[in-house]
């Protein structure tokens, strides 16, 4: 492979990376609309725990969502601990760590006030243009509940 | 091992910290650990090649000349043989005024220096490696950046007003309050600093804190850990402990034993 296609290369990894920082930004930011502006119209989300009821596109299930949980949570927050573009799949892996206080009721769990912190795996691939057209959203669910039940 | 600091000349104030070299041996192997620090920079290698880490990840080679941006938590370098680098640590803005790169694209990475368009990368990586002085080092980086300096200067923007009030609150300021200070809205804030830092206002607003109470930490004999709860904003120490678990992997009174002895090694000039 030429040097100049290597570093195309690299260049388009790390453009994918920088999407993904945009996107923790956005949600950091508390700006759904641009989380999904980074995203394609047809992309699509699952979040794992939650079963195939949360699995579908992301500019309804994920929208849903990260609404849900941004009203639900105000001071909804985010640190990315690392990124990593897996070149077997193409995809960026991010392991991120979501915080925040519950201050109203979150899918069927009235708020006791408590606040939860929890790691997160998202894994992203992109379309040709660049656009995030899959994530894939993991984490201990059970952990999540107990920490907003206790 | 030397590790020393050099001041950049006036001029280049509003854009470097500092330059450095970083020159000795490792032959069992050296493991460092760094903690994300607000500042990006461009480093060139010349001695042995050495890995890269963030979290725990796997290690990753780091180009023999490279630019990096911001990171988001601690990386950890693995280095064996001989140790030979020489870096400019550049200030928040300063990789976007100077190269127009989208700051975004360079978090947690360290790119070869080749991305930044126009920039000779073999050039000045043979001309680092040829010289065998560290001030002649030093002169092949300041004159690197002051050939790029008039550019710098014409991209200077009410964002790299909007770091230095972050930068002078110590990181204990609010969005909404940055916004205010700057009289600009907050949606143009977070978009415009995005693209010239690399991270949102709020997250760089947190590595500030984190980052100047990890210098003080390492820089003190003695740590009254109530005072420093109240001095930058913590709810409490569990707070405390957890920021600084998430950014640093290791809690606040292993860091101070760590760093405590490893800061005596460094010398400014």
């Amino acid at each position: 492979m030429n040097t100049s296609v290597q570093n195309q290369e690299h260049v388009d990894v790390l453009a994918k990376k920088g999407t993904c920082i945009e996107f923790f930004s956005a949600y950091q930011d508390m700006d759904v609309e641009r989380m999904l502006s980074l995203c394609d119209a047809n992309g699509t989300i699952a979040f794992v725990p939650l079963g195939s009821d949360y699995a579908g596109k992301i500019d309804s299930v994920g929208k849903a969502v990260w609404s849900a949980l941004m009203t639900a949570f105000p001071n909804l927050d985010n640190t990315v601990k690392s990124q990593r573009y897996d070149e077997a799949s193409d995809a960026v892996v991010c392991q991120v760590v979501i915080f925040g206080k519950q201050e109203s009721e979150f899918a069927g769990m009235p708020s006791k006030g408590n606040d939860f912190d929890t790691e997160h795996i998202f894994i992203f691939r992109f379309n040709k243009a660049g656009k995030i057209a899959d994530i894939n959203v993991n984490w201990d669910h059970q952990s999540f509940v107990a920490q907003l039940t206790k | 091992m030397l590790y020393q600091k050099f001041k950049p000349t006036a001029s280049l104030h509003p854009f470097v910290e500092c330059y450095f070299v970083w020159q000795g041996e490792a032959a069992q192997g050296l493991e460092v650990q760094s903690p994300p620090n607000c500042f990006s920079a461009v480093v060139f290698n010349y001695a042995d090649p050495y890995l890269a880490s963030q979290n725990n990840q796997e290690s990753m080679p780091v180009p023999r000349a490279f630019v990096s941006g911001q990171f988001t938590s601690n990386y950890q370098l693995s280095l064996r043989g001989n140790i030979g680098m020489v870096g400019v640590v550049l200030k928040p803005c300063a990789v976007h005024n100077f190269f127009g790169v989208t700051m975004s694209h360079l978090v947690n990475s360290r790119a070869p220096l080749s991305y930044l368009k126009g920039v000779a990368e073999d050039e000045l990586w043979e001309a680092v490696r040829h010289e065998y002085t560290v001030e002649g080092r030093i002169k092949i980086l300041e004159d690197f950046m002051l050939a790029y300096l008039n550019r710098g200067k014409g991209n200077v923007s009410i964002i790299d007003e909007s770091v230095e009030y972050i930068d002078e609150c110590r990181g204990c300021v609010t969005v909404d309050g940055v916004a205010a200070h700057l009289g600009i809205s907050r949606r143009y804030l977070e978009k415009k600093f995005l693209e010239k830092v690399g991270l949102s206002p709020k997250y760089y607003a947190r590595l500030k804190r984190f980052a100047q109470l990890s210098n003080k930490i390492a820089h003190s004999d003695k740590i009254d850990w109530h005072e420093i709860v109240h001095e930058y904003g913590f709810y409490d120490q569990s707070h405390l402990a957890k920021e600084f678990l998430e950014f640093n992997r290791m809690n606040p009174s292993q860091y101070h034993l760590l760093h405590r002895e490893l800061t005596r090694f460094v010398k400014t000039t």
